[in-house]
Parts: structure tokens; C-alpha cells; sequence
């Protein structure tokens, strides 16, 4: 069987680092299955990287991230309360809210109880637990500024809104927390982390223009909330760059480079209407 | 090929089995084993087979030892002492199973009215 060389194990050694795989014991076994598969492929005459690319193939990508969750899951009781805890107050607490507004709306009683209880589970329970999760899951230093950061921001934006509706002081307060804490820490930390990915180089300017237009948008709802003057022209300025410019410019750029849609897409799109919901909302109330 | 799902279940037994017979062994060893055993039949993942041999050290059932092997580590397996008993278990469990399948796929239609 043919032997892969020093360099050759460090390529792939790399390559499975960069799947974020961070369990030791886990990593050196996927590294000497992956070297077993390609050498057992260049027996049939390949050279390293037709055989590389021939296994990489049949795992399938991100496909190694998966089976570490799977053996964290197993083998971790701390990650698997966690995990477990994450994934029940995320769908406690949204069904709580949807009840609430349901009573809300039809004016029937205790929709305000449900209320807090949804977005204390979401906010206290959920947030913390995925907190932990995504650690877990990443042990990455560089990242953990941009999950605390995320983290803060969700906490107050939910509790803000909570207070909000329910009419308690402090709501102004915690909404603006969460919109400065997402200005100055989180969306900076985002926006670092992805103009480091140097296989998307082509995506720069989308997402140049992405955060940009999110700056501009949160600073509007902050001065919106706060009732200073030029919200407005924050807002649609804002608003303008980000579904207008940025994201029909990441589209074509996406389009081009891949030529099919992903799944990856399809969240962006959820994700944009997670911003602009929320935000008209505000403004309705605010406008009140 | 065997479909997974038919897999699941006895998975542990077929490694926890060809541990006992071949002694230390390392992930890449066990997934050729079975494939060898079962003429290209049983293919083991990755997604498979990882999770169950971390889930069966963190049980107590396997040990690791590690050593280098051209440049890098490489991960043994074996079965501890209560691994052996458990092998033992896990088999019979499995032959029961079988026996239990066998008489259902084995029916002659129209027997039970006899």
C-alpha cells in the first residue's frame, strides 16, 4: 500500500481543522481513517489528490462536523443536557409567544403570563444553553467574542421587547442595549469573521454593503426608540442598501458561483424577514 | 448493500464481535473486517461507526490505546473485562432476534389454520 507523505497528512490533518473538529481524540482518528481510505484508493494508480478528492466525495460535506456532534452527543452528558435543554425551551418558548399573541389578539386572558414565560425560556434558557452548544461545538477563541456578543444582543432585544409590550419601565433602556451591543460588538465580530473566508473573496463587496446597510438600519431603530431626530432617514437609507443593493448583488454573485440555490439561501431570506418583521413592528409601536 | 436502518440496532454487537475475535483494532481495521466478513454487504461510515466505539469507551466496555503509526496517531480498541461479558449478552440478544425474524419470514400461509 502506498504511504502518504508528511505533507500529505498535514493537508488533510488541516482540511478536517478547518471542519471545526475539536475533539482530540476524534480528530486523530478521522485524520488516520481519511489517510487509510486515500491510500487504499491509490492503490488503483490515483495520485493524492484524485484519491483525496474521491474520499472527500464519499464522506460528503459537512459531514465530519455532524459525526462529532453525534460522538459529543454520546459521550458528553454536560453537552447533551445542554443540547436537550436548547432544543426544548427554543420550541417552549416560541410556542408560548405564538399562544400569547393568539390571546393577545382575540383579547382573552393570560396572554400576558404566557408572554413573559415564552421570552424568559428564550431569553434565560435558550439563549445561555445554545451559548454553551456552540461552544462546545467550536472551542474557537476567535469565535467566542462573536457568540457572547450575539448572545448579549438576543437577550436584551428579547426582554426589550417583552417590556415593551408589557408596558414595564426599562424597555427603552434594554432596547437600546441590544441594538448598541449589536452595532459596536456583534455585527462588527460577523462581518471580520466573514471577510476572513478568503475561498469567497468574490462575496466582499455584498457583504460590504450587507453590513453597511444593517449599521445603518439598527442605528435607525436605536434613534427611532430613543425618539432622536434623521430615524427615518436611517431606516430607509439602510433598508434601501440592504434589500435593494446588497442582497440582489449576493444573489447574482451567489448565482454565478454556484449556479443552484442551497439551503443556505433560503435561511437568508428567513433571516432578512426576521429583520424587517420585527422592525416594522417596533416602528408601529413606537409610532403609537 | 444492507440498508442502514436494518443496521442500527446491531450495530454494537458486530463491532463489540470482530473486537473479541481480532483483538486491538483501529477504526479504518474494523470498518475493512466487516466488509470482508460480508463480502462488500455491511459498509460501515464514518457516521456510523465513530459515535458507537466513543459511546462503548465512555461505557467502559472498550479501552483506546494510541501509537504512531507513518506519522500519525493511530487509535486501537479493546474490550475490556466487562466488555467480554457484554459480548456475550449483546450475542444472544442478537441470535434471539434473528430466530424471532426468522419465524415470522419463515410462515407458510395458511399453517396457523391448520
Amino acid at each position: 500500500m502506498p504511504d502518504l507523505t508528511l505533507q500529505n497528512i498535514d493537508q488533510v490533518s488541516n482540511d478536517i481543522q478547518k471542519e471545526e473538529i475539536v475533539f482530540p481524540h476524534l480528530l486523530e482518528e478521522l485524520i488516520d481513517h481519511i489517510c487509510c481510505d486515500i491510500e487504499n484508493e491509490m492503490q488503483s494508480d490515483l495520485d493524492f489528490e484524485e484519491a483525496y478528492e474521491k474520499v472527500r466525495l464519499k464522506i460528503g460535506s459537512r459531514r465530519l462536523k455532524e459525526i462529532q456532534e453525534e460522538t459529543l452527543y454520546v459521550v458528553d452528558t454536560k453537552y447533551r443536557h445542554m443540547k436537550n435543554t436548547m432544543k426544548i425551551s427554543a420550541i417552549t418558548g416560541t410556542v408560548l409567544l405564538g399562544f400569547a399573541s393568539l390571546f393577545k389578539i382575540n383579547h382573552w386572558p393570560s396572554a400576558g403570563i404566557m408572554m413573559t414565560l415564552g421570552a424568559i425560556c428564550l431569553a434565560l434558557i435558550f439563549l445561555p444553553s445554545a451559548l454553551g452548544v456552540l461552544w462546545k461545538e467550536t472551542k474557537s477563541g476567535k469565535r467566542l467574542f462573536l457568540f457572547i456578543s450575539a448572545f448579549f444582543a438576543g437577550m436584551f432585544f428579547i426582554l426589550g421587547i417583552l417590556f415593551k409590550v408589557q408596558h414595564w419601565p426599562g424597555a427603552g433602556v434594554m432596547l437600546s442595549l441590544s441594538y448598541l451591543s449589536g452595532i459596536i460588538f456583534f455585527i462588527p465580530a460577523l462581518f471580520f469573521s466573514m471577510l476572513k473566508d478568503k475561498e469567497r473573496k468574490i462575496r466582499r463587496p455584498a457583504y460590504i454593503l450587507a453590513f453597511t446597510g444593517v449599521t445603518l438600519h439598527m442605528l435607525g431603530l436605536l434613534f427611532k426608540i430613543q425618539h432622536w431626530p434623521y430615524s427615518g432617514l436611517l431606516l430607509t437609507t439602510g433598508m434601501t442598501i440592504l434589500f435593494v443593493i446588497a442582497l440582489p448583488l449576493y444573489t447574482w454573485i451567489k448565482w454565478k458561483d454556484e449556479k443552484n440555490v442551497k439551503a443556505e439561501y433560503i435561511y437568508l431570506l428567513i433571516a432578512s424577514l426576521a429583520i424587517l418583521i420585527p422592525s416594522v413592528l417596533i416602528t408601529i409601536i413606537t409610532n403609537q | 448493500m444492507i440498508a442502514s436502518e436494518l443496521l442500527k440496532g446491531s450495530l454494537k454487537t458486530i463491532i463489540l464481535k470482530i473486537l473479541e475475535e481480532e483483538g486491538p483494532m483501529h477504526g479504518y481495521a474494523i470498518t475493512r473486517k466487516v466488509e470482508e466478513l460480508t463480502g462488500g454487504k455491511i459498509k460501515l461510515t464514518y457516521g456510523a461507526l465513530y459515535p458507537v466505539l466513543h459511546k462503548l469507551e465512555s461505557e467502559g466496555v472498550l479501552v483506546t490505546t494510541s501509537e504512531i503509526y507513518n506519522n500519525r496517531m493511530r487509535i486501537y480498541y479493546t474490550l475490556t473485562q466487562k466488555g467480554h461479558s457484554v459480548v456475550k449478552e449483546k450475542i444472544e440478544e442478537l441470535k434471539e432476534f434473528i430466530q424471532s425474524l426468522q419465524s415470522i419470514i419463515e410462515l407458510k400461509p395458511g399453517l396457523s389454520y391448520a
